[in-house]
């Protein structure tokens, strides 16, 4: 298949193994678009999201070469495993020789000039905010994003922590996105493995591996399986971020388990 | 806040602030000679004095607050100033059963308040409840039994004793809340009926986006979060004591009102002091009482929804009045009040640090801690997607 892929931030990990392994599986990624980690309306849409100290740890975050934190240690043993030793979207696109575009936003113009005309088959969400229509109209098949959560059930932000809270299994979906906040059509349900995690920090850590072989998985899998299951809206809800004292309580419980012989 | 809620739910920080929330409120009385709380503290509008004269409404309804506090800080006088409170509500009551409006001033004589009345009947049933004695029962269902008299059977409204003449609002959810709480005591029928006439009425009122125009102060203008908050609890308290199940038209108006208000509060990070009937917001102020009392309200309906976001937004929106809360050794008198609204010239009891704002903080901040205990507990047991 002939795919573009979206990074959030140029030191994505990642995107960086989507980018790789897509391409050892014989896909062709013949795009690549990054969104700056910092620019004035992203911070002001972390701050809001996520208060003001947690807003300004992610956007160190995203500057920094990865720290080992207990969210990006299982991504680093993942791309170690596959010897993905670059962490820098660029250098990845390049050596497989796609376009790259460092852009504000992904909707903007340059951003989807850089995706016209290429013939893709498909998009690769793999991090970047929120995507518009004329966006998603560029694909031949759509778009494909991988949800750290069960849907329909599920919609939305922090969705590996609602469902450990909601006592569900955590889970990856993978759906052709579509307007809609995570409403789009159901391709495959994926386990996480490694659980239970250390922490939700490692929970999320282990759901970005998951999300990465889904995709790698499902890139395939649509080849041959054009039919996708419709979700059902009415059955699920849109969640938001999950206040710090529930994090803070799945996290207590989580160490428990652990403890347990 | 983590610091304020660990998992087993006791901090000396969070008895820091109730601490210091139960010393403004027990001022606040003391200032009156035992006789009333004081509604407000300001240095602007009462410079000598610091406080207000007493509020029989507010003073009401802060006698189940001074029974938890003295029940979670393990001090008998607060619970002692509960008793006392409720034994002076009772001596407000008039020939006809009604409840005073407006400021106590000794000596006059008031005009009875349909709203005023329901919230000083949630002080006499939970001084009823605690002390078994029952004068307090016997005048909470006399003033009861006045607002079912004064109710207009043909409208469900009340048309008369009210705030703004003729303006027969929806937080009147919050009478007919209080009439439930009689009636489910001494099941008198009549004021079930009444109470249940009223909440109908008002259920007419909600428009399609999912506001009830009429839950603000004055007949269209924007309501403050604090009447919002009036009606959606009134619905909630209703509808558990109603006892219908999930499919309780009360909870699903409380749900259909709640939730635009939860995605506006998580989408812009923060709740607007006051909205017009389609949610525009008046986003340069926080009306901090009207933050405590939608998180107290938004945790009851995550417990009777099973919606677990609404427990997620209620806290996080307490986190402003928490940051709010006068804890400086400079802050004097006001030292552990919250203030009408922030900034302090928010548009809510502009520079005022009314009683009611420091009784919801502290509710809010009981109710989180309950609700945390209980979420702990229920992952403990049940939390297999843990283990």
């Amino acid at each position: 298949m002939r795919v573009a892929v979206t990074a959030g931030y140029s030191r994505s990990q990642h995107a960086c193994a989507v980018i790789t392994l897509l391409e050892r599986a014989g896909h062709e990624v013949v795009a690549v678009n990054v969104v700056r980690a910092f620019t004035p309306k992203r911070a002001r849409g972390y701050v809001r999201q996520l208060g003001v100290k947690k807003a300004a740890a992610r956007l160190q975050q995203r500057y920094q070469k990865s720290a080992a934190t207990a969210e990006v240690r299982p991504v680093s043993d993942f791309c170690a495993t596959n010897k993905i030793t670059s962490s820098s979207v660029t250098d990845c696109a390049e050596a497989v020789g796609a376009t790259i575009t460092v852009t504000s936003n992904l909707n903007a113009d340059d951003s989807l000039e850089a995706l016209r005309g290429k013939d893709l088959d498909l998009i690769i969400y793999a991090g970047g905010g929120i995507l518009r229509q004329p966006l998603l109209d560029i694909p031949k098949i759509g778009t494909l994003n991988a949800h750290a959560g069960p849907l329909p059930d599920i919609r939305g932000m922090n969705s590996s922590e609602w469902a450990l809270l909601k006592g569900q299994v955590p889970e990856i979906t993978t759906i052709l996105v579509e307007r809609g906040v995570d409403t789009g059509p159901i391709v495959r349900r994926h386990p996480i493995d490694g659980q239970p995690a250390a922490s939700i920090e490692h929970l999320r850590g282990l759901a970005t591996v998951a999300s990465i072989k889904a995709i790698v998985a499902d890139v395939d899998h649509l080849a041959t399986n054009p039919n996708l299951e419709k979700q059902d809206t009415t059955v699920g809800r849109q969640y938001f971020v999950m206040a710090q004292p529930l994090v803070d309580l799945l996290d207590g419980a989580l160490a428990k388990s652990r403890q347990r012989p | 806040m983590t610091a304020l809620f660990t998992s087993n739910g006791k901090t000396n920080e969070l008895e820091r602030r109730l601490s210091a929330a139960a010393a403004f409120l027990r001022r606040s009385v003391e200032i009156n000679n035992g006789a009333g709380s004081s509604a407000y503290f300001s240095r602007v509008y009462q410079p000598k004095r610091g406080w207000s004269a007493a509020y029989p409404e507010t003073t009401g309804y802060l006698i189940p607050t001074l029974y938890r506090l003295g029940d979670r800080l393990a001090d008998p006088t607060l619970v002692e100033l509960g008793h006392t409170q409720a034994d002076w509500v009772l001596g407000l009551q008039g020939a006809d059963g009604s409840l005073p409006g407006g400021l106590h001033t000794p000596g006059k004589t008031h005009e009875p308040s349909v709203f005023n009345t329901g919230q000083m009947i949630l002080g006499l049933v939970a001084a009823a409840d605690r002390t078994g004695d029952e004068r307090f029962l016997q005048s909470a269902e006399r003033a009861a039994l006045w607002l079912s008299s004064e109710l207009n059977p043909a409208t469900g409204r009340w048309d008369r004793h009210a705030y703004v003449d003729g303006h027969s609002p929806a937080y009147y959810t919050r009478v007919a809340w209080p009439m439930l709480e009689v009636s489910s005591r001494t099941q008198n029928d009549r004021i079930r009926s009444a109470s249940v006439s009223a909440l109908d009425a008002i259920l007419n009122d909600q428009v399609e986006s999912g506001s009830i125009p009429s839950w603000s102060f004055q007949p269209g203008k924007k309501a403050f979060t604090h009447t919002i908050a009036y009606t959606i609890r009134g619905l909630i308290e209703s509808s558990r004591l109603i006892g219908e199940a999930a499919d309780s038209p009360y909870l699903n108006a409380a749900f259909a009102a709640s939730e635009p208000l939860m995605r506006k509060a998580e989408l812009k990070g923060k709740v607007a002091g006051a909205f017009d009937r389609d949610w525009n917001g008046d986003d340069w102020y926080v009306c901090l009482t009207g933050n405590c009392q939608l998180a107290t309200a938004w945790m009851k309906l995550s417990d009777d929804t099973g919606d677990i976001r609404f427990l997620s937004t209620a806290l996080k929106v307490l986190e402003t009045p928490i940051r709010s809360q006068a804890m400086s050794r400079a802050s004097g008198q006001a030292h552990g009040s919250i203030a009408g609204s922030s900034p302090f010239f928010g548009r809510y009891l502009i520079v005022r640090r009314p009683n009611w704002a420091t009784k919801f903080y502290a509710d809010a901040l009981l109710d989180a801690e309950a609700q945390l205990h209980d979420a702990s507990q229920a992952l403990a047991t049940t939390g297999k997607a843990t283990q």
